[in-house]
């Protein structure tokens, strides 16, 4: 079930900050640190399962999404990346039929071209034409059931290669131009990837009138106070999760490899442990039926 | 399928380190920094399911042992916590095939009382009796179809409520190793003294410990000059839930991710593509969907 804590938050005027996860205990951690909504980026997911972004399924996501959403027991509306939906009108609804169930809150649907390219990840990216994107969150809208399952439409065409369709490549302007066409057929957000500096985000904003606005926070130095100002309403952390997790390890066991010893006890994250794990709740039953002894 | 490396190095006399993961990138990560082995700890695994330890199911085991298996391509044996076999001999068997279907090479079975107890997080161990103990192992090894699927048989009653002591832990692996276990894995140990002990009481087979930790803790060479032959490290998802806790934390107060300096940026993404391969998909692309147009 779509959690209607989000559409009510946006509505409110109120900011949607939503840290990156991909797992239980990330979810659940991320509920004990006291935020309010959570993300599940495509390429942070196609990086714990180990295939990459472009090569995930809407199968794996919605997995993903119903854990990470069961996790904190629904009580934190989740996004989710459904890159570009999948593919033609037909797959997009099966997509926001398939995420839907899965109990997330809201998703955003691209205009790259689909299949996905790993060359995405070079910066390169290719956009489809106007109207194809424009149909992919048409049907979006149509699929879904509930009025509190919000669709996103993310348009890459700041940074877009030529094509016959875009002869000059992507521009700000024409961000704008697929935010007005994703809007026309009801889109609740819109996501203008690629922004990196204040002036695009206050530009794009500044066109971009009457509707909740998602920024990404992690490259750059740009932080929520920033996205706050510049009028956008949603801030998602695609990638300092994993980022996070990857280098603790990397560090850790280089050193075991390298000296032979790990290089701390991490004692200190004994307590941490046992509240994702639930263990408080658990000890308490034990001990009204004298399993503590 | 079970790999027949792991049994290969113990019985070439070889060290084996495994490090604990939880899903394909975990242990990508672990072969990428040269691990040849592999360790599902059942804390672990209690972390990533949300439940605990005592709560997880065997399905739930096998399933997040696939998922690291499969990360690495089936190609590095996985050592796996099944704890206590999840029940009596014929739950014992189940688990040992639904494991070696999961692409497992080794579990490793204990004596403690089955349904866990949370109370075991707080240091009250609760152990079954030798005979119970020694026909879990028994059928353990009477289930399994390769040779080189193997049962490590653990006990904890040295340190357990029922007030073991360091004869008694012998006198199980002893036990153990009547009905055809393959490796040795003792608890509670209270140090170096208790360590060699185990090791001049329990002969001619390989015998497994968690890796130290800290400046005071042993090392690889320590354990090795000990007779251990299997050492286990089940810190990882500590570490990663740590480092995940501190960053957002920071988000929390500041608004604003830790500044990372660049190059350490550049290193993780590196990294990462490399776990990934995307320099093989590059490779591909600038081939096909993204060569030059005639």
């Amino acid at each position: 079930m779509a959690n209607a804590k989000m559409r009510q938050t946006l509505e409110q005027g109120v900011m949607v900050v939503a840290p990156g996860a991909y797992d239980t205990p990330t979810a659940r951690l991320m509920q004990q640190l006291g935020f309010e909504a959570l993300y599940v980026g495509g390429s942070q997911t196609g990086t714990v399962l180990g295939t990459t972004e472009p090569l995930t399924t809407v199968t794996q996501m919605a997995d993903v999404g119903r854990t990470v959403a069961r996790a904190c027991r629904e009580e934190l509306p989740v996004i989710l990346d459904a890159g570009t939906g999948f593919g033609d009108p037909v797959h997009v609804m099966y997509t926001v039929e398939t995420l839907e169930a899965a109990g997330v809150t809201a998703i955003h649907i691209e205009d790259q071209f689909f299949p996905k390219r790993v060359s995405y990840h070079l910066g390169l990216e290719h956009v489809v034409p106007i109207d194809v994107y424009q149909q992919r969150l048409e049907h979006a809208v149509k699929a879904r059931k509930s009025r509190d399952f919000l669709i996103i439409g993310r348009s890459d065409g700041l940074n877009a290669a030529p094509d016959s369709w875009l002869p000059d490549g992507g521009s700000r302007e024409e961000v704008v131009k697929r935010a007005h066409a994703a809007m026309e057929v009801g889109v609740d957000v819109i996501m203008p990837m690629g922004s990196r500096s204040k002036e695009d985000l206050q530009y794009m904003r500044s066109q971009i009138k009457d509707i909740p606005m998602l920024a990404l926070a992690g490259s750059g130095t740009l932080g929520i106070p920033d996205f706050q100002a510049a009028g956008y309403q949603i801030v998602i952390y695609p990638s300092a999760t994993i980022q996070a997790s990857i280098r603790a390890i990397y560090d850790v066991y280089g050193h075991l490899v390298k000296t032979g010893t790990m290089p701390e006890q991490m004692s200190d994250t004994r307590d941490l442990m046992s509240i994702l794990s639930q263990l408080p709740e658990k000890w308490a039953v034990e001990e009204e039926i004298g399993h503590n002894r | 399928m079970p790999r027949p490396e792991l049994r290969h190095m113990l019985e070439r006399g070889e060290t084996v380190l495994a490090p604990g993961v939880w899903d394909a990138i975990t242990a990508r990560l672990m072969r990428h920094l040269g691990f040849k082995c592999l360790y599902i700890p059942g804390s672990g695994t209690g972390v990533v399911v949300g439940e605990s330890e005592p709560l997880t199911t065997l399905t739930q085991t096998a399933m997040v042992a696939e998922r690291a298996s499969e990360g690495v391509g089936d190609e590095l044996p996985v050592i796996v916590d099944v704890m206590c076999g999840y029940g009596n001999p014929i739950h014992v068997q189940s688990t040992v095939s639904t494991l070696e279907d999961a692409g497992a090479t080794a579990i490793h079975i204990e004596d403690q009382l089955y349904p866990g107890r949370a109370h075991y997080f707080r240091g009250l161990e609760h152990v079954v009796s030798l005979e119970e103990y020694q026909q879990r192992i028994e059928y353990a090894v009477k289930a399994r179809r390769s040779r080189d699927f193997l049962i490590i048989a653990r006990n904890d009653v040295y340190h357990a409520v029922e007030k073991g002591t360091r004869e008694d832990a012998v006198k199980r692996a002893h036990a153990a190793l009547e009905v055809g276990a393959d490796a040795i894995f003792i608890t509670g140990d209270q140090g170096v003294d208790d360590l060699r002990y185990f090791r001049s009481e329990v002969k001619d087979v390989p015998m497994t410990v968690v890796g130290g930790a800290g400046p005071t803790g042993l090392s690889v060479d320590d354990y090795k000059s000990m007779g251990y032959q299997i050492i286990l490290y089940i810190a990882t998802i500590n570490a990663s839930l740590r480092a995940i806790r501190d960053t957002y934390l920071r988000v929390k107060e500041s608004g604003y991710l830790p500044e990372v300096p660049q190059e350490q940026v550049d290193e993780v993404r590196n990294l990462t593509n490399t776990l990934l391969g995307f320099e093989e998909k590059w490779a591909v692309e600038a081939a096909t969907t993204e060569a030059p147009r005639s």
